[in-house]
């Protein structure tokens, strides 16, 4: 595990620091602790992450600037701030936890929990996802993806106006932060289930989930009844 | 008074009014010295007689004016001689005496009861169809040299008598209201005396009210043709006052720049045209340079407000320029004065309503931002980012070292206690404001881990400023900056008083964070700002900059 802190808190950087290393113990390779902004990421751009926890006040700067590079990079982002107001906000941005201060080990834990057991991080799900696109980041809303296809270490977006953008997230992860409406039906498939209109069987046991513009998703043979019995 | 204009009124009325008689070249007046009762006769030959007449104070003179009715007087209505004359005389119609104003040749310096204006009924028999003649027998004591008859005219009894009651029945109205516009805003003025433009306005509605009043009270309050000049001098002096006031009130409404300079050019040149004038006696044309110097001053400083854009100044300019189209445009010189006064005060009115409106605006404006600088005060304290984050390090201290987390716990509840205390204060001594910065470093020491240092040199405890103020830059400083290689943060407050000002140095000794980066305003900055305008209006000054060892503030106060 390579994990970031970006606290500017000493006491409570510390703190984190503190319970991460009793919660992941030997299996933590990297634990780095950062107290502004552009340390943070900096940081991110020139290491390879496993997950980031972030404050959304820095030193007066706001966090929100941070979070939206964050979100759209490989790892998971886990929130620990003061302004539970903006909880909303950050869940729809796609962050994996919210962790409200003051905080215990048992809080930071059940969030530290979800990185390993790929629960989802809250029933709202992300609204949007953060994409990386000629330098710049921009916000895809997750209303507007019909599928999402795993391509090695990336995934594939497919939006309903039939465009393809690049998420640096696993599908896994992605499958962990987006609503529940979207189902994996596949290793290399998560859908938006609104989006389907039925099952196609094909000769040899072969699954396929049709959906409203008329292209075939195979459905993978494990997932097929836990589908069925779920949506048909 | 306008001589001349009641001149051409008369004329005026005699050619057009009745619409029975016509003179293409007007009446003309003829004098003579001497004393011939044929004199009122409707034959006498007159053509040796001149215009104007070279007279002594004690001669008796005569003057005749020919007149020729087209048709008959009609018979339902009289005939009516309006006369204004400088001397006392005996009126003869078609050689019949008519009536007589006093006694002429035996003035008597004693008793000046004979009436410089003068209404006569005509006989019907005498106002018939055909050629008449009206002769005065006179003498002019007073005012030898000027002319005798200033004004005469021939109407219909009734309406010649009615006509100027009835209009100064309106004036009067208007002099009402001026007197009670005058009125009311001294009041106001009284009320609250930092308000100059109310007191000018009040002066000038109270000038108008004299002015109009002074202007036709002739028709009504006979008088002797000797005091005939004492009413043009009240009246000079009056627009004298009013052509100065009017151009000195936009000049301040409308924050006249180059006021300081105009002021007494203006005021140089008004006197001047006034003592020209009055020695040559001709208040007509005083009046025309006076008032002519009003209106190019007024819509001079007025347009100078619509190219600066200040508010309001479009319409008054407008109202002003049709002020100057009525006042040279209009011929009749009544209706003229009347309405261009009262678009001027509707101008003048209209201005004073709207800096009234602003000031109330600013007024409520304040009102506001103390409630809303008590909230932000409050806000300090109980702010998520403060206390979630203060707490968090109480917990971690408390699991760390119970001993140390209640001497932090001390230090919170010191630092709450303080706010309580300044909460709703607009300015507390300079020695609590230190307690309150030195209360907030223990807590920051105890969340940051960083060593903060305060000094503070030649402060006078007793000084007095805004709560929060230091505080609020001590926050940004333990925002912005990072320690020092020695591993603490140094805060320093000095004071210096001097006899213009009280100065509050406070600098920062530390890293910033971001050195490079353009300052915006944040809230700490508006807090302070807000707090200085709160309690010194805009004898404040506040610096902020980043120095070489950190950053320095600079907090001027200036002494009223």
């Amino acid at each position: 595990m390579k994990i970031l802190i970006v606290e500017d808190e000493a006491r409570i950087a510390k703190r984190i620091a503190r319970m991460t290393q009793a919660f992941f113990g030997s299996t933590l390779t990297t634990l780095q602790l950062v107290d502004s902004l552009t340390d943070g990421l900096a940081y991110i751009k020139d290491h390879a992450l496993d997950l980031v926890l972030l404050d959304l006040n820095l030193n007066g700067a706001n966090g929100f600037d941070m979070l939206k590079t964050a979100v759209a990079e490989p790892f998971n982002t886990i929130i620990v701030s003061a302004q539970k107001e903006h909880a909303l906000l950050a869940f729809e941005y796609g962050v994996l936890d919210f962790v409200p201060k003051p905080f215990n080990q048992e809080r930071l834990e059940q969030a530290f929990r979800r990185i390993v057991s790929h629960e989802k991080g809250s029933t709202e799900g992300a609204r949007f996802l953060a994409v990386k696109k000629q330098g710049t980041i921009q916000l895809v809303k997750s209303e507007e993806v019909l599928y999402i296809k795993g391509a090695g270490v990336y995934t594939e977006l497919f939006l309903s106006n039939g465009q393809k953008e690049l998420h640096d997230k696993s599908l896994e992860k992605l499958a962990q932060l987006l609503p529940s409406s979207f189902e994996r039906i596949h290793k290399s498939y998560l859908v938006k289930m609104t989006e389907a209109t039925g099952i196609r069987v094909s000769s040899g046991s072969k699954y396929g989930l049709e959906l409203s513009n008329g292209e075939v998703l195979p459905i993978g043979r494990t997932r097929y009844k836990g589908l069925k019995e779920k949506w048909f | 008074m306008k001589i001349s204009t009641w001149v051409v009124v008369g004329i005026v009325l005699l050619t057009s009014g009745c619409g029975q008689m016509h003179y293409p070249d007007g009446p003309v007046i003829k004098y003579k010295v001497g004393d011939q009762p044929e004199w009122a006769g409707i034959d006498w030959d007159d053509s040796d007689w001149s215009t104007y007449v070279q007279k002594e104070a004690d001669d008796i003179f005569w003057a005749r004016i020919k007149l020729n009715f087209s048709e008959d007087w009609g018979s339902d209505q009289h005939l009516g001689l309006f006369l204004a004359v400088f001397g006392d005389y005996d009126l003869y119609w078609d050689s019949v005496w008519i009536g007589s104003n006093g006694q002429p040749g035996l003035e008597n310096e004693n008793d000046k009861s004979s009436e410089y204006h003068r209404f006569f009924l005509i006989p019907d028999s005498l106002s018939r169809k055909g050629p008449h003649v009206l002769a005065l027998r006179a003498s002019q004591k007073y005012y030898t040299a000027d002319g005798t008859i200033r004004d005469f005219m021939i109407n219909n009894y009734l309406e010649l008598v009615q006509k100027p009651i009835r209009f100064s029945m309106y004036i009067n109205l208007l002099a009402g209201a001026f007197l009670i516009t005058a009125i009311y805003f001294f009041i106001l003025y009284v009320n609250d005396r930092n308000s100059f433009p109310v007191l000018l306005f009040s002066i000038s509605s109270f000038l108008f009210f004299l002015l109009i009043s002074t202007e036709y009270i002739k028709f009504y309050v006979p008088f002797h043709y000797s005091k005939f000049y004492t009413r043009l001098e009240i009246i000079s002096l009056l627009t004298f006052l009013i052509s100065f006031l009017i151009p000195l009130y936009f000049s301040i409404q409308f924050a006249f720049l180059k006021r300081k300079w105009w002021l007494p050019i203006y005021s140089l040149l008004l006197l001047y045209i006034y003592i020209f004038y009055h020695n040559y006696g001709n208040y007509d044309e005083m009046t025309v340079y006076l008032t002519s110097s009003m209106w190019i001053s007024s819509v001079v400083i007025v347009g100078y407000g619509v190219v600066r854009q200040v508010k309001g100044a479009l319409l008054v300019f407008m109202g002003l320029l049709i002020n100057v189209f009525i006042h040279y445009g209009m011929r009749n010189y009544d209706y003229s004065l009347v309405l261009s006064f009262i678009i001027l005060l509707l101008c003048m009115f209209y201005i004073l309503a709207l800096r009234i409106r602003e000031q109330r605006e600013a007024y409520e404006f304040s009102l506001v931002q103390t409630t809303r600088l008590k909230h932000e005060l409050l806000k300090k304290k109980i702010q998520p980012h403060f206390l979630m984050n203060t707490l968090t390090s109480v917990i971690d201290w408390v699991e760390e070292s119970p001993q140390k987390g209640i001497q932090f716990i001390e230090a919170l509840a010191e630092e709450f206690d303080l706010l309580n205390q300044i909460e709703d204060k607009q300015l507390i001594p300079i020695s609590q404001e230190i307690q309150l910065c030195t209360s907030h470093l223990k807590i920051m020491e105890y969340r940051k881990e960083i060593e903060y240092i305060w000094e503070d040199e030649q402060i006078d405890p007793e000084e007095k400023i805004p709560p929060a103020l230091i505080h609020t830059l001590l926050e940004n400083g333990i925002t912005h900056c990072l320690p020092l290689p020695s591993g603490n943060i140094r805060f320093k407050l000095s004071y210096e008083a001097n006899a213009k000002a009280k100065t509050y140095y406070f600098f920062t000794y530390a890293t910033l964070r971001m050195p490079s980066q353009e300052i915006v305003e944040g809230t700490g900055t508006k807090y302070v700002k807000a707090r200085l305008t709160e309690s010194y209006g805009n004898r404040w000054d506040f610096q902020s900059e980043q120095t070489e060892e950190g950053w320095k503030n600079v907090i001027t106060i200036y002494k009223p």
